[in-house]
Formats: structure tokens, sequence, C-alpha cells
């Protein structure tokens, strides 16, 4: 085979019995998950719900029955962004009537949750029990929960597949058919600033008992909710977020194809990061197979593969498991494991009498795969996350440009 | 490991999900609770077991409806201060936190909903010195050590608290009045009762800081009545302006013609 030549992905691609079975599993699970948050309650719901779920078991199915990993993730993470932006921002300034976040719901502690706060969290729940933001109580601590358990179990890999807010930037760095800027190597500076900034809302925020980066840092505030502007102060605030946004989420990834505002600048991000080390998946590249191409390089968003990474045999911390990698790698060298299980190096067709097996035991070698359980899980978890908001999106569009 | 990574995946992370409410209940059990929420605000002190008596009831007059005007559960003193550099431009302050069993009667159709209940708090706080002659006067109740700077009013005929000093002047208003009622979960006519809270937000710009120096409260909780300066209802038998038909927060007086004996709340503790 030419190893200049990628090829049709083989090496995440399923059979087509395995790909049903996942798909089937996927829905109902996602099924179960919906029924709790009142999914199927009247006809309406149960159509846009049952859509939202059609919808995730195409790009499931197309995962494993393509191997292409990257490329149908970014189709859904990036279709969840815009059905988050487009719920929101129709409920803040449609149904509540202002984009805005007036004293009177703060006062009221009804500002809607957002996991980016969590970090900000931490230090004034140990040491002054007090939560700092002012949001229902319930809603702080599921986000506290979901943070605990998704970062211990995929770590980064939210930021790829679960953060309503991280596919708006990588829906920017998908758009272009080419870079139009290619990024040097970073400096050290440049690569740790989101683990500098960070530490620096969390002291900050701390030692003044407000949340730093909502008040201050946030570019996703330009599609969620501003603060009210009554002084001068919001202003330059308003005027922060604005710039943030248009620079890091969209202006920058549209240029080089990197997600510059999740793998730069979010401090959420670089909080996932800090359990890289002990997640339960991973990603790992064989050094045997490795060619130093350097594809996965160029094809990493995160800028979480160099020269050391590739020697070393996994990526910085800063991974977010999007599988970009691995489909880039024509020698089939990445793949995704399960606390140190390596993927299961699938070879080249023809390379092994693999695909001369039977049935079952194919089935079970398709199944039996730190991939698939990595992928299902993750997916999971975004689906679970963007299933209310593409059924409120669809709701509100329809009722909006059709009347029904 | 595969095993494991299947059990955490197809049932820890789901159950993790579906965890949200045991583990809200687990964050308030070890005493997390919620700030900056300027209704409700950092918690200083609570009281409960307030003192009740009702006497010399207007003829004609409702006494289950008076009772429900002064069924006060808890008083609570909290704070809130947004700082600077979140940029938000809320007065911090002084939160009074009043908790009562079921709803507010309203038989006069008041704007904010509680017709019957009047509330005087009176406040020593220890940047400034009382005026022990005056203070005593101001008010027609009897203290168990004298002196108090400032008398704050909350009826639901004013859209805020009012603040007044020990010579009767108005000196400040507060900067908000929440109320919320609660219906208690569960089924049933009793389930149904719930809980009214009702939180004066008063500017510690101009108070002071509550969580600083020795602080005392004297809460007294009345029968509303609009024809008198105070704005509770006197005694219907004895006529004299000092005696009040109904009062919460007080010993009951050895005689009828006593004046209620209210007892401090006193914040000793600084933080």
């Amino acid at each position: 085979m030419n190893s200049s030549e990628v090829t049709s992905y083989p090496y995440y691609r399923k059979g087509l019995p395995a790909t049903i079975l996942i798909t089937t599993l996927f829905v109902a699970f996602a099924s179960f998950f919906s029924i709790g948050r009142g999914g199927f309650a009247g006809t309406r719901s149960t159509v846009l719900t049952g859509i939202a779920l059609a919808f995730s078991a195409v790009i499931i199915f197309l995962i494993f029955y393509t191997g292409r990993v990257d490329r149908w993730r970014k189709i859904f993470f990036s279709a969840y962004a815009v059905a988050f932006a487009i719920s929101f921002v129709w409920w803040t300034a449609g149904d509540r009537g202002h984009m805005w976040l007036l004293d009177k719901e703060t006062l009221y502690a009804q500002a809607p949750m957002c996991h980016i706060v969590v970090p900000m969290l931490i230090l004034p729940i140990l040491f002054k029990q007090e939560i700092i933001f002012p949001v229902v109580f319930a809603d702080a601590a599921f986000m506290i929960l979901l943070v605990i358990v998704v970062g211990l179990v995929y770590g980064r890999a939210f930021c790829s597949w679960g953060c309503f807010f991280g596919g708006q930037d990588q829906l920017f760095a998908a758009l272009p058919g080419r870079k139009r800027w290619r990024p040097k190597p970073l400096k050290p500076f440049v690569r740790y600033f989101s683990y500098g900034l960070l530490a620096f809302i969390i002291l900050h925020s701390f030692s003044t008992l407000s949340p730093t980066y909502c008040f201050w840092l946030c570019p996703f505030k330009t599609t969620s909710e501003f603060i009210e502007v009554n002084s001068f102060i919001r202003v330059i605030q308003v005027f922060i977020f604005v710039i943030l946004w248009i620079l890091l989420a969209v202006f920058l990834p549209f240029l080089s194809k990197k997600r510059i505002q999740c793998s730069l600048f979010c401090p959420m991000g670089a909080f996932l990061s800090c359990t890289s080390k002990i997640n339960l998946f991973g990603l790992r590249i064989d050094k045997e197979r490795c060619k130093k191409c350097n594809r996965c390089i160029e094809a990493c968003p995160t800028f979480s593969l160099t020269g050391d990474a590739l020697e070393s045999g996994q990526p910085a911390i800063s991974c977010s498991k999007c599988g970009a990698c691995i489909e880039s790698c024509p020698e089939g060298a990445m793949g995704f494991t399960a606390l140190g299980v390596p993927f299961a190096a699938k070879g080249l067709p023809g390379e092994t009498p693999a695909d001369r097996v039977g049935f079952w035991r194919k089935l079970g070698r398709d199944i039996w795969d730190p991939a698939v359980v990595f992928i299902f899980g993750i997916f999971i978890v975004g689906n679970v996350m963007a299933s209310s908001y593409f059924v409120d999106s669809m709701s509100r569009l329809l009722r909006y440009f059709l009347g029904i | 490991m595969m095993t494991f990574s299947i059990l955490t995946t197809c049932v820890l992370v789901p159950l993790g999900f579906m965890s949200r409410d045991p583990f809200s209940n687990w964050l308030k059990s070890v005493g997390v609770h919620m700030s900056p929420n300027l209704a409700d605000g950092y918690p200083i002190a609570e009281f409960s077991g307030f003192e009740r008596s009702l006497r010399d009831l207007p003829p004609g007059a409702d006494a289950s409806a008076f009772d429900r005007a002064l069924a006060l559960r808890s008083f609570s003193v909290k704070k809130v201060a947004f700082r600077r550099f979140s940029g938000m431009g809320i007065a911090p302050r002084v939160n009074l936190s009043f908790e009562f069993d079921g709803r507010l009667p309203d038989p006069q159709n008041s704007p904010r909903g509680f017709s019957m209940t009047t509330i005087h708090v009176y406040i020593k706080a220890p940047a400034r010195q009382p005026d022990p002659v005056r203070s005593e006067r101001a008010a027609k109740v009897d203290f168990g050590s004298p002196g108090w700077n400032y008398q704050v009013l909350v009826d639901g005929f004013h859209e805020q608290a009012r603040i007044f000093d020990a010579k009767g002047n108005l000196v400040a208003s507060g900067l908000g009045l929440y109320i919320d009622y609660q219906k208690k979960p569960g089924a049933g006519a009793e389930a149904a009762s719930g809980r009214t809270r009702l939180t004066a937000a008063l500017p510690m710009d101009y108070l002071g800081d509550p969580a600083q120096g020795d602080w005392q409260f004297y809460v007294l909780v009345g029968i509303s009545d609009s024809r008198h300066p105070s704005m509770m209802l006197h005694s219907a038998a004895d006529t004299r302006p000092s005696v009040y038909c109904a009062a919460l927060a007080a010993a009951l007086p050895a005689a009828p013609e006593e004046k209620p004996r209210l007892r401090a709340l006193a914040l000793k503790k600084p933080l």
C-alpha cells in the first residue's frame, strides 16, 4: 500500500452487523435519557425527539460504518452548537423578552448554568461552602456532577463531543476548504496560556467571590446572553466578549482550521486536561507503525500533537480525543484506548487472515474494542447534552417558518 | 479492563447523570449554600422560637386570619455583596428574611400581597451609639436593654422597607422587598399550606456590615393598621397607644396594660 494515500479508513470501520447493533444500543440508551427528560410527552415532542434521535443514530452509524470518526463527529458537534445558539437566543430574546441578564434574574438566582463556571466554584465551595454563581442550586449541582463524572471518565473529550460552545469554533474551523494561515510551532507561553488563565480565574474568583471569567472573559456571552448594559463598566465587558468571540471563535479558527478558543484560551478545557493522566479513555500512538509523516500534526485541531508526542507515543494532555489524527493517519498508527489497553490494531486489509473469521467472531471482535466503548459512551454524553436543544430549536423554527 | 470500561460507560456514567438530586441534597447537607443569591444572601444568623400573643381583637375579627398573619417560623440575617470586579451595579445589602407558615392573608389586596402583617425590626448597630431615651419613646415596646439605632418597617402597602431613626425620621429606604411562596411538596390540603418567605433588603453602605461587631435585632410582628403611625393595630379594649392587640417576638407581659417586651436577637460573634 502506498503510504501517501489515505485509504478508506479501515481501522475503525465495523461490519454492518456490528454497526447496526451499536446503533440500536445507542438508540435504546438515548431514548431512555430522553424519556427521563420528558422527551416523549405529547405528539409534537415525540416527533421532534424522534427526529433528533434519528439524526444522532445516523451519525453514530456512519462513524462506525465508514470508520471516519472526526468527519461525522464534526457534523454532529457543529449542528449541536447551532441548535444551542438558536434555542438559547430565541428563549432569551423571545420568551424572556431580553437577551440581557438583568439584575433581577441575578437577584432571584435565575442565571442559566454553564459548565465553564465549575472550576471557579471549587475553592469557594471547599472553603466557604458557597456557590458563587446566581443559579438554581440543583442546576449548579448537576453541572458539578457532570464535570466530575465526565472529567474523570472522558477527560477533555467533552470539549469535542459534549460542550455546547465548543462546536462554534469547530464549525468555523471546519468551514473553509484549506488553511489560509499556518500557525508556527507554538511557543510555551501560547501553548500553556489557558492553564495560566485557569489558575488566575480560580484564584481571582475565590478572592472576589464572583465568577471572574463569566463577568470579564467569556467569548460565548456573544451567543448566549449579555449582562445588562447599564453602566460604562458593562459596556467594556460586552466589548471584550464580542472581540474575543470574533477573534478566537470565528476569525482565527476560520483562517487556521484550528480550534483556537478551545485549545488555547478556554479554562474549562485546561481544567479537564488536568484529568488526562487518570482518564479511563485515552489516545495512543503505535510508535512502530508511525512513519513520522506528520499528517496527524497538521490535522490535530488542538495543537496536541508534536514531534515529541509521536516519540513518546501519546499526545499532549490537551488532546480532546476528536479523532482527527486517527482519520488522517495512513498507517493506522493512532487509536483510542481504555486504561492503557491498546487499541485493536486492525491491520490493513489482506495483511492478516482476520477478515476471514466467522460471523460471530467478527461481530465480537468488532464490538470488543476500546474505541467502540469510548465513542459510544462519549456520544451518549453529547447526545444527552444536545437533544433538548435540537428539539427546541426545531420546534421554534417550525413554528416560526411553517406555523406548525 | 474492557469489562470495566464497558461497565463504567453503560452503568456508572448514566447513574451519575441521574444522581443530580441526591448529589444536590448531599451538598446542602454538608453546608453548601447559594451565594450571592441576592434575594437570599450569605447567612449570618437565624432565629426561631418566637412567642405570640393575641388579645383584645376587634369585634368580628377573624382570629384564624390573625393567627396566620403572625405565623412567623424564623428570622434570619444575611448579607450580599458583589465585588467591584464583577461589574454588577447591585448595591451591597443586608437581607432580613422572615419565613412564615402558609400564605400571608391579604384581605385588603395590598400591592405587595400581604395586608395583615406588619413587621418592625429594631436594630442596634455597633457603629453608632443609640439614644436610649429617644429610642424608648419612639417605640411602644419594652426592650431588655435600652437603645436602638434604626427601626425598620415592613408592610404590604409600601414598595420597600422603610428605615427610621430613633427620632422617628425616615432616613433610608430598602433596596428590595421580595415575597416568595413555596408550596410544600406532596398532596392534600395539608401539603398546600407551604411557606412564605419575605425578604427585606437594606443598604449595607448605610447600616454597616452585620458580620462585623455586635449587632442586636428586636423583631416585632403585628397586625397592620394604616390608621396608626406605627402601622400596627392596637388593642380594642385598651385604647392607650402603647398597647398592641397582637404581637410576636415579644415576651408575654405580666399584665395586659404593660408593653410587649421584646427579646434581643443578638449577633455577638463577628465572622
